[in-house]
Parts: C-alpha cells; structure tokens; sequence
C-alpha cells in the first residue's frame, strides 16, 4: 500500500494505517532532522512537532499531493521556524559558498580504510555545511524526492537546487580528501 | 526515482557512505508518544476523509455558475434589445396586453350572452367603460388592425426601397464616387439627414457614416437601447427619413431599433 493510500486510511480513523507511516518514514526525517539542528535533544522535540502536525492536519491532507512532498514540507517549515526562534536564521543561505570545510576529525592513516570511520568523518563534514548545502544534500539522500519536489518543498528554484547540491557534494569530496 | 532525479548531481560513493550513517531513530518513548498520539485521535474525533466542502469541485462548480448566470445575464438583456416586430407593434398597440378597457369589453359580451353570470360578478369601478357597446369595441379592433396594416406596409416599402438602393449601388462600386462633390472635411456641419444623403449620393459612404454616427450620438445617445423615446427632440419626419438612411448605409440592426423607439413614442 502507498503512502497517500496509507494516509487516507488513516484520515478515516485506521490508527493502523499511521503507524505503518510512521515506521516507514520515522528514521529519514528524524535523521534529516538531527543532522540539521545538529542537536539530539532538539531534533527529538522537532521530530515530534512535525509528526503531531500530520497528526492534526490530517484532514487538510488530500491524494493528489504526495505524501512524502507534505511531510518534508512540514519538516522544512518546522526547522526554519525552530531557526527563527533561535534568532538563528541560516545566514548561510544567503552566504551559501565556503570554499573549505574544516577538518575537525583528522584522519587516522590506519583506519583510512575503515568504513565506520570514513562514515563520522562524512557526517563531520555534512556538519560543516551551510544549511541550505545540507538541507538539499539530506533531502536528496533521506527522502528520495525529485529536484523539483525538494525545489517545490523548499520554497526554491531548480536550478538553486541543483547548484547547492553541486558544492556541497564538492565540499564534501574535499573535506574527505585522503579518506576516498 | 523520477526522471528529475537524473538531473540531480550525484556523487554514488558518497552516497554509500552516507547510507553506512542512516541507523540513527528516534528514541522508543519519542515513537510511543506519537502513537499513542494518533491512535487517541482517531478514538476521539473520526474525520471523514473528504468534506464535501474541501473536495476539488468548488473551483468548477464556481466558474460554472458564473458561465450560467452571465449566460443568462447576455440572453435577457439579448431579447430587451432585439429588433423584433413583436415588440414593435404588439406589445405596444394594446391588442396582446390585457388592458382595463379590453377586460371590460369582455364583460360586456358576457352579459350579452349570459346575463345571470353577470349579477354574480363584482360590479365595476368604471361605469362608463363597462358601458361600451359593442359596436365601439369593434370600431377600436378595427381602427387598430388597420393602423397596424399601415405601418407594416410602410415598413416593408421603406425596407424594400433601401434594399433597392444597396442592390444599385453594390452593382455599381466605382461609378459614384467619381460623381462625388467637394466635400471637404475641415468644415464640420452639423450632422443631419440632408447630410448624409448627400455624403451617400455623392458615393462617400464613409462619410454618410461617420455623419450617421454623429447624428445617433447626437439624437439617441450612445446606449440606443436604453434611450427614451420622448426624449428624444427629433421630429418624426426626420426621425423616419434617418432610419430610411440607416437602411441604405446597410445598418439594419440600428435601423430596427429606432423604428421600435419611434412606434413607442
């Protein structure tokens, strides 16, 4: 069973049909959540927000939007609130380009083949990256979306898109020099 | 993957790097609290899945009450300005509409044929009326019949004799205006019939036009539909000879609409 047919069971009262949703996204948006606040604590409480909203927004909800355009959107709209709140607006959404990321977890040359440790070096650099770079680099990872839906979800253009990915995969390339 | 996904820059080692990070969830009792959430939602308050007044039928059903209503809208106002004898003569000339005098005079063939029907009904307001002989009835339907005989012969030789000149000068597009006189622009007469016929004798029948035009704005106003006939300060003569104009100048729809103008005054 979809998604949207998932949700519209569960706009008919199928609690049933909300956790098989749940578990099947749960893990994608926490971490693209997570990964975005850079807080554990944090993402939890705007984990929770997002899904309570699907929860209560469930009849506003209708087939012909995917589902997984809606819960992103939501996702998105909750961080960019959370950010705001913190008067910590993304500057670097405007301010997008860094040239190099800091290597903060330097390489171990006798682990260099080690996977695990290629994959917290990865997730060090993700760290590093100006929001918009991470968001898009996340979306596209996490959600399996369409440039254009993460273009549409984000309030963006494709081509934005698609150019903020292109650094970031750049950036992350190079902060990982030495690991590849 | 939709094909947009094609366009998206890709990096494939990266990506399963990354895959090698995706273990992290969310804390059991976060997952319980968002469960038992939904469930108590769908307990306490089971909303339909489509509210009819949601669905996406508003947005048609909208554009089709306004295509209808204007529909409507064009068709009446369409038929209150349609050049049709009905409303030219009948309407007008008291023989459909059930005036006071014509009910009367049906009063009065009752009680010549049926005198005991008479006592029961209401006596009349007017006594003179209900006092019409018959023979007055008869002189009215009569007189009325052949006015309206009059002005349908009128109209039909008016129409025929304009369609005459169309035919001649359709026949014969480059003979008049070899023929026309100096007519110069810069003077600006005032707009009359005279003129037009000239402009129109003279084969320049933009001109006639343009001097047809001036004469309308001038008498009838722009909204000719909406003029009041006594209003109107033309004398009838004029009034007639115009629309004879308007005939030969090809513009009929105008024509019938003063002459509709002219039976009501």
């Amino acid at each position: 069973m979809n998604d949207e047919t998932l949700m519209l069971a569960y706009c008919k009262g199928d609690a049933g049909a909300f956790e098989s949703l749940y578990s099947r996204h749960k893990g994608a948006v926490y971490r693209y959540l997570k990964r975005q606040c850079g807080n554990e604590a944090t993402a939890e409480e705007l984990f929770q927000d997002v899904w309570m909203k699907i929860v209560h927004a469930r009849e506003r909800y209708q087939a012909s939007a995917k589902f997984t355009t809606w819960l992103y959107r939501i996702a998105h709209n909750r961080l960019i609130d959370h950010y705001r709140k913190h008067s910590r607006l993304p500057v670097s959404y405007e301010d997008e380009y860094i040239d190099e990321l800091e290597d903060h977890c330097p390489t171990d040359p006798a682990a260099e083949v080690n996977r695990s440790r290629q994959a917290d070096k990865l997730l060090d650099c993700i760290g590093q990256l100006p929001e918009a770079q991470r968001e898009s680099f996340l979306l596209k990872e996490e959600s399996g979306l369409s440039l254009l839906e993460i273009a549409e979800l984000t309030g963006t253009g494709r081509e934005t898109i698609k150019s903020r990915l292109r650094y970031a995969l750049t950036a992350l390339r190079r902060c990982l020099q030495g690991l590849l | 993957m939709s094909t947009e996904n094609d366009n998206l820059p890709n990096d494939e080692q990266l990506s399963s790097i990354y895959k090698e990070t995706a273990q992290d969830m969310p804390a059991a009792h976060v997952d319980e609290a968002i469960l038992a959430a939904a469930r108590r939602e769908t307990a306490s308050r089971p909303r339909p899945a489509f509210s009819p007044f949601s669905g996406s039928w508003q947005m048609p059903a909208a554009v089709a009450a306004v295509v209808v209503i204007s529909f409507s809208l064009v068709t009446l106002m369409e038929n209150d300005i349609a050049p049709t004898d009905d409303l030219g003569s009948s309407a007008f000339d008291g023989t459909e509409l059930r005036q006071p005098s014509t009910m009367m005079a049906d009063k009065g063939i009752i009680r010549e044929e049926n005198p005991e029907l008479v006592k029961a009904l209401p006596k009349p307001a007017m006594k003179s009326q209900d006092e019409m002989s018959t023979s007055t009835r008869h002189a009215l339907s009569t007189e009325q019949a052949r006015r309206r005989a009059e002005r349908d012969e009128s109209k039909t030789k008016e129409k025929q004799k304009a369609a005459k000149i169309v035919a001649e000068r359709r026949a014969t597009p480059q003979a008049a205006p070899a023929q026309a006189p100096a007519l110069t622009s810069s003077a600006v007469p005032l707009p009359s019939v005279a003129l037009i016929r000239q402009h129109r004798l003279a084969g320049n029948l933009k001109q006639a036009n343009q001097v047809a035009d001036a004469f309308m704005d001038l008498y009838f106003g722009e909204k000719l539909t909406m003029a009041d006939p006594a209003k109107v300060r033309l004398p009838a003569e004029q009034w007639v000879a115009f629309i004879f104009e308007l005939r030969v100048l090809d513009r009929n729809r105008q024509a019938d609409r003063l002459q509709i103008l002219l039976d009501r005054r």
